[in-house]
């Protein structure tokens, strides 16, 4: 995780008031109304390790399911981007961005839109990262092993970017 | 939190055959707790009481009290007792319990709060080698690439700490408490 800095006065409040009050998608049990989703290999081995299509992991923004836009002000390039919520209890199994590894001078960024709270928990290869302030951005390397839960009290909300050339 | 020795010599295959097949209590669910969350109650037969960390997971954090986030076992529900064989040097002052996690299972952040007292010494001891996704963390450290049967003392019974399974197998752990 390489920090690339801290940008909290770009992160609107009511950005943050809307992902709240929202419900956006739920994952997985959404995707299957997405006949373009194509699972990955990670992501075939949660299913065949009890996890169920049918559950709610997590909830995704996309640009269609947000009123605002996101120009993320530490890119030049173009972007993908999507904001993660979890309510306490919900988490995202371990796996890596396979696709990310195709994708030429593709990088990833992860931006916290809240200072890290206790039980609010990144795993990246083998440790956790913690006491993050909101805004703060970190490139990482999409394609290693990675997961996140919350079991913590409230909920966490995370900007995940990625650029491309 | 530091390892001080492994113990996987000690643990009897027979305990992992019964551990790895056969039901255990299921957290919260088999607590039966009331559907009113607002205050700390004596539970059932078991009486089971909530500590603060415990209430705070339905009361603020939202968690379902009727679901099941880990199963455990213990000299109740088990036809062994580990304490007999792993004691610390306290074969009359150790209990026991193990946490079972399959994939998608966790214990919200918490501290074990009925121990803080002198004199009490908290062993953590995984019954798997670890792998991604397995999750232990103590106050802001991370336990990673630990070997099943290593032993860490807790520097604080008291301390902050979570396990989780975001993982793809079982994940089991061996807690041990002595006191003096």
């Amino acid at each position: 995780m390489n920090f690339i800095g801290n940008y909290a006065t770009w992160i609107e409040q009511e950005w943050i008031d809307e992902i709240l009050s929202n419900d956006g998608w739920t994952v997985p049990r959404d995707l299957s109304k997405d006949p373009q989703v194509q699972l990955n290999e990670d992501e075939r081995k949660w299913f065949s390790s009890g996890y169920k299509m049918s559950d709610h992991f997590f909830s995704a923004f996309y640009k269609d399911d947000c009123s605002f836009e996101i120009t993320p002000p530490w890119s030049p390039q173009s972007w993908d981007w999507w904001i993660v919520k979890m309510m306490p209890g919900q988490f995202i199994p371990v796996h890596g961005d396979l696709a990310m590894a195709t994708r030429k001078n593709a990088k990833s960024y992860w931006m916290p839109w809240q200072d890290w709270k206790d039980g609010h928990i990144f795993m990246y290869e083998d440790q956790t990262v913690i006491n993050y302030k909101k805004g703060d951005v970190y490139e990482y390397d999409a394609s290693i092993k990675h997961c996140a839960i919350n079991i913590g009290s409230v909920p966490r909300i995370v900007l995940q970017v990625r650029s491309y050339e | 939190m530091k390892v001080i020795d492994n113990v996987w010599h000690l643990i009897k295959p027979e305990w992992l055959e019964y551990l790895n097949t056969c039901p255990a209590l299921q957290f919260p669910k088999d607590l039966d707790l009331p559907k009113d969350m607002t205050a700390n109650t004596l539970l059932g037969e078991n009486s089971w009481e909530l500590n603060q960390d415990e209430l705070e997971w339905y009361t603020i954090g939202g968690y379902d009290p009727h679901g099941t986030n880990y199963e455990g076992f213990d000299s109740h529900n088990c036809p062994f007792d580990i304490a007999e064989t792993i004691n610390f040097g306290r074969p009359k002052n150790a209990g026991w319990w193990i946490v079972r996690q399959h994939p998608g299972q966790y214990m919200p952040w918490h501290r074990d709060l009925t121990c803080a007292n002198d004199g009490c010494y908290t062993y953590w001891i995984p019954l798997n080698d670890w792998e991604p996704g397995h999750i232990f963390v103590y106050a802001d450290k991370t336990i990673s690439h630990y070997k099943k049967g290593d032993v860490f003392q807790f520097d604080d019974s008291y301390e902050w700490h979570t396990g989780c399974n975001i993982g793809y197998s079982t994940r089991t752990v061996l807690q041990i408490r002595t006191y003096d």
